[in-house]
């Protein structure tokens, strides 16, 4: 054990700048986990003070919570695959060394044991960076939102939650070992002779091919009928996502099966026009793309992920954000300009929520409103509850209680019929409770239109009938006026006035003003300035996202500077050899640098290709099911959508070539720096 | 004969923290043109050292290297390189070829990055694998040979160039008597036919043998040399046990 140990540290020590990559890694990812829980909590807690300042708190910090999740969980795993790509190539690196090691009598349980103690001192040192790393990130990234956005000004105070500390520890070293045990049970499982002989089988492997060929085949149906008849246009939650993981998994299945064939033919392909340009580098770089299986792959599967995961971020939040949230309100307040009056200064942003106590309106305003619009606009008063059964996102995702006659005639701010129409839903709500919601919250109760649930409120189960649906303002589902005594409200939050068609609605704006003005704590705004908000707020989420999208980046850089170091360390005896066959230290280099340069291509081309299937993929399939969009244009939004991804998409082909040139060129250029024989034979380098 | 290879008083120090390894202790070796030489003595008397100075391929502490009437010394490491390149093959102890390049691909590197282009280079490339015997294996990777043939093959990657010099650190160590004797014969002839100088460094009475001369190497420093080769072995043991007392 004793020895096991020393041995394991030596490595560590000889390795150290890549075992340090390795664990800043781990950290980031760590970190991810840990910032992204930190900024949802600091949202509400503390801030809200009342049930409606909470409710409508909540509905903000939910999609921020839902959000940074769902993107904390991508690059997680993305990061996790990072620094697994690195542990694998290293130890597969290590085959050689680990045949001596058995040939001299070390047990397979031993090598096991070295390796863990590797993994778990790597892994240890990345947990507490990422911790570290984790809390500084969280309150940058709200320190930087309070003081740019005017939504999110203001934020609690939210100390580290233990659970979520222990998860992000637990993950960073499930992987860290799971990452560096794997290819080492493989490799203690080769005979010591096996091992020790250089690893470069060459040859085409046929299978690869077909493989290939018929992933080819597979995929090319699958676009044709996302062409020909894209899901978006029909499908409904659930079975959007069900498409959608399914075809986003076949299409990621069969490239990462197809990958071989794809290096193995562009090796081919690109082997004259490199020769000829480059001469000895592009030819010897082509050759590698092809023989030096383990290294390329473990490059470019590093690169890709990497670019991928930027691109597929990127796009997402596009759809989601430009093309999908706002759609409705957008296109009706355009249609139908409303005004509304609110019981705290929406402007302020959070900080609004901090001293308000009372989130209702008074009666006397109601009655004075609803005498002045009389025949010259609709009203709707609007009341905030919790349902967890109908948030659209989480548990904590508001509900409107509002009278559907008034909404009616409102315009389609709230909501518009995808699925029912108004005499049916009417009639439903008319007699007892009823719901308008988004094919989302339908399929999340099991329930289709003209079905019933039971809602929770505070007097006891409410049986709601479902009488429309399609999509509602931000999702929100709207519950009848029937909703309002089960919920004990007795006063609206807000009151939203849609002047009638060919009113003048400056005039009306500028008499409900003056109403507003003689009330203390009333505030009156244009409801585009509330959606302006919103999306404001939205917007703030987005760059959240992109601050956690920034370390995936990192993560990923960190990967591809950890593979070069690793292929260079293992390469020096080749470089020596070519030193010693009359390459000069300029040729040498200058096949590192072409080589680098081609896997950068050839792995963010391929990150383009996969990050933007994946956006594509899911666009089409999912289209606007989530809201209920009728005639969701899914083809144009996706397009839409890509396109700001595809930006970074190409930055990333600029960069990862270079970056990885750069990131093999400075070690070999150490590794070079001394004469032929030095280059051959020193072992003590920290790589 | 003129001179083609002069060291005057080589000297080599390998330093490892406090502890100083003398690896050659002032060499005067001369080798003329068109001579076969071998090169023996004890592991870690420094052979193997001695015959990387002489290719440029690493750095004396002291002394002068002269290859071809050039000073290496003096050079800069590019065009000791290139020098390499043209006049001087290199056959190394170990790690000889590049594991993702096939045999003929090995051989023909000095070419390539001479600039000639495979076209150029392949006829010359077979007929020197052929003279190895491997003219059958030119596709195979170096995995795929035994230790010898590899040996095989990275003596054609010396000779591919039709150097001048050609310096091989044993060159038959890895192989069986009749294919050592069939590489041991490729030099002789190089030697004779071409015309070039070889040095060799062994441990093999009868690889020795091959040579015009052979001097013996012990701790750092040229201790005895025997003339008038090609020898019969019973002459370099005997030159051995000399050495020996
Ligand atoms: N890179 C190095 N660092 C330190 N010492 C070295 C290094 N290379 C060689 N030496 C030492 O220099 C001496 C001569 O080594 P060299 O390799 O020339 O021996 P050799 O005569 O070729 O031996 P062998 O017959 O075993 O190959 C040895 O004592 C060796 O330990
Ligand atoms: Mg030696």
């Amino acid at each position: 054990m004793r020895t096991i140990a020393h041995l394991a540290l030596r490595e560590l020590r000889r390795s150290w700048i890549r075992n340090l990559f390795a664990a800043l890694a781990v950290g980031i990812g760590i970190a991810t986990i840990i910032a992204s829980d930190l900024i949802s909590r600091a949202i509400t807690e503390e801030i809200a003070e009342s049930a409606e300042g909470k409710a409508i708190t909540a509905f903000m910090s939910e999609q921020l919570d839902v959000g940074l999740t769902a993107i904390g969980l991508v690059i997680t795993v993305g990061a996790g695959f990072l620094i697994f790509n690195a542990f694998a190539m290293s130890t597969t690196q290590r085959r050689e060394d680990f045949g001596r090691m058995r040939a001299v009598g070390m047990t397979h349980r031993q090598l096991l044991l070295m390796v863990l103690l590797e993994a778990i001192l790597t892994g240890a040192l990345g947990i507490v960076f990422g911790l570290l790393a984790g809390v500084g990130l969280g309150r940058g990234l709200m320190f930087l939102v309070t003081t740019t956005s005017d939504v999110f000004n203001r934020f609690g105070e939210v100390s580290l939650s233990p659970d979520r500390l222990l998860f992000g520890a637990t993950v960073g070293l499930a992987t860290t070992i799971i990452a560096a045990l794997l290819p080492a049970i493989r490799a203690s499982r080769t005979p010591p002779v096996a091992a020790m002989r250089a690893t470069s089988s060459s040859g085409r492997n046929l299978n690869q091919y077909r493989i290939a060929g018929g992933c080819a085949i597979l995929l090319t149906a699958m676009w044709i009928f996302l062409i020909v008849d894209p899901p978006g246009l029909w499908i409904l939650p659930p079975w959007s996502s069900y498409l959608t993981v399914a075809l986003i998994a076949l299409w990621l299945l069969c490239i990462g099966l197809s990958l071989p064939a794809i290096v193995g033919l562009s090796g081919v392909w690109l082997r004259r026009p490199l020769t000829a340009i480059l001469r000895l580098p592009g030819r010897l770089a082509a050759d590698n793309l092809r023989r030096a299986r383990a290294r390329v792959t473990f490059t470019l599967l590093t690169l890709i992920i990497g670019v991928a995961m930027i691109i597929g971020v990127t796009g997402y939040l596009g759809y989601w954000f430009e093309e999908l949230f706002f759609r409705n309100s957008e296109r009706s307040l355009k249609e139908n300009p409303g005004m509304g009056f609110f019981p705290l200064e929406i402007d302020a942003g959070l900080q609004a929520y901090e001293d308000v106590f009372d989130f209702t309106l008074t009666d006397n305003l109601i009655a004075e409103v609803e005498a002045a619009a009389e025949g010259h606009a609709a009203v709707v008063q609007g009341y905030f509850v919790l349902a967890p059964e109908l948030s659209f996102l989480g548990e904590h995702y508001f509900s409107f209680i509002i009278d559907p006659h008034s909404m009616q005639q409102s315009g389609e701010l709230f909501f518009t019929f995808t699925y029912g129409d108004w005499p049916h839903a009417l009639e439903i709500t008319d007699k007892d409770c009823g719901l308008f919601l988004t094919p989302t919250v339908a399929q999340k109760n099991n329930a289709w239109l003209y079905d019933t649930i039971p809602i929770q409120t505070p007097l006891g189960s409410l049986d709601c009938t479902i009488a429309g649906i399609g999509p509602t303002f931000v999702g929100a589902s709207i519950i009848s006026d029937a909703g309002l005594t089960a919920f004990n409200l007795t006063a609206p939050v807000t009151l939203s006035v849609f002047p009638h068609e060919g009113e003048g609605r400056d005039e009306i704006l500028a008499e409900f003003a003056a109403i507003a003005d003689r009330y203390t704590g009333v505030w009156f705004t244009d409801l585009s300035q509330v959606s302006k908000m919103q999306m404001e707020a939205m917007g703030t989420v987005r760059t959240m996202m992109s601050g956690l999208l920034f370390l995936a980046i990192l993560s990923a850089t960190l990967g591809v500077i950890n593979t070069a170091l690793i292929s260079v360390s293992e390469r020096r005896r080749e470089y020596g050899v070519l030193r010693a066959a009359g390459a000069t230290r300029r040729q040498v280099s200058a096949i590192v640098i072409v080589e680098g340069l081609l896997f950068g291509l050839i792995g963010a081309g391929v990150g383009i290709v996969v990050g933007t299937g994946v956006v594509v993929i899911h666009i089409v399939v999912s289209g606007g099911s989530v809201f209920g969009y009728p005639d969701f244009p899914v083809w144009e939004v996706a397009l839409a959508s890509i396109q700001p991804a595809l930006t970074r998409g190409i930055l990333a082909l600029v960069v990862s070539p270079m970056l990885i040139a750069l990131a093999s060129w400075l070690p070999a250029r150490a590794a070079l720096r001394g004469t032929a024989i030095e280059t051959l034979g020193r072992r003590e380098t920290p790589l | 004969m003129s001179e083609i290879i002069e060291t005057n008083d080589l000297q080599k120090q390998y330093r490892m923290g406090d502890v100083v390894v003398e690896a050659l202790k002032g060499v005067d070796f001369t080798v003329h043109e068109g001579e076969f030489v071998a090169i023996m003595g004890p592991s870690g008397s420094g052979k193997s050292t001695l015959l990387h100075l002489l290719g440029g391929l690493d750095l004396a502490s002291g002394g002068e290297v002269f290859l071809a009437d050039r000073r290496l010394t003096r050079l800069r490491d590019t065009a000791i390189t290139v020098m390499r390149r043209r006049h001087v093959g290199f056959v190394f102890q170990f790690f000889n070829l590049l594991p993702t390049l096939t045999a003929a691909e090995n051989v023909a590197l000095p070419l390539l990055l001479d600039g000639q282009s495979v076209k150029e280079s392949s006829a010359r490339v077979t007929e020197t694998l052929e003279q190895v015997n491997m003219g059958n294996r030119a596709g195979h990777m170096p995995d795929q040979l035994s230790g010898g043939e590899q040996q095989r093959v990275a003596i054609a990657r010396a000779l591919v160039t039709d150097p001048e010099i050609l310096l091989a650190d044993e060159p038959t160590g890895n192989l069986d008597s009749s294919s050592g004797e069939q590489v041991l014969v490729i030099l002789r002839r190089a030697c004779d036919a071409a015309g070039q100088t070889i040095v060799i460094v062994t441990h093999n009475p009868t690889a020795a043998a091959f040579a015009d001369r052979v001097v013996f190497l012990q701790d750092g420093a040229l201790v005895h040399e025997i003339l008038g080769g090609p020898f019969d072995v019973s002459a370099i043991t005997e030159a051995i046990a000399h050495v020996n007392v």
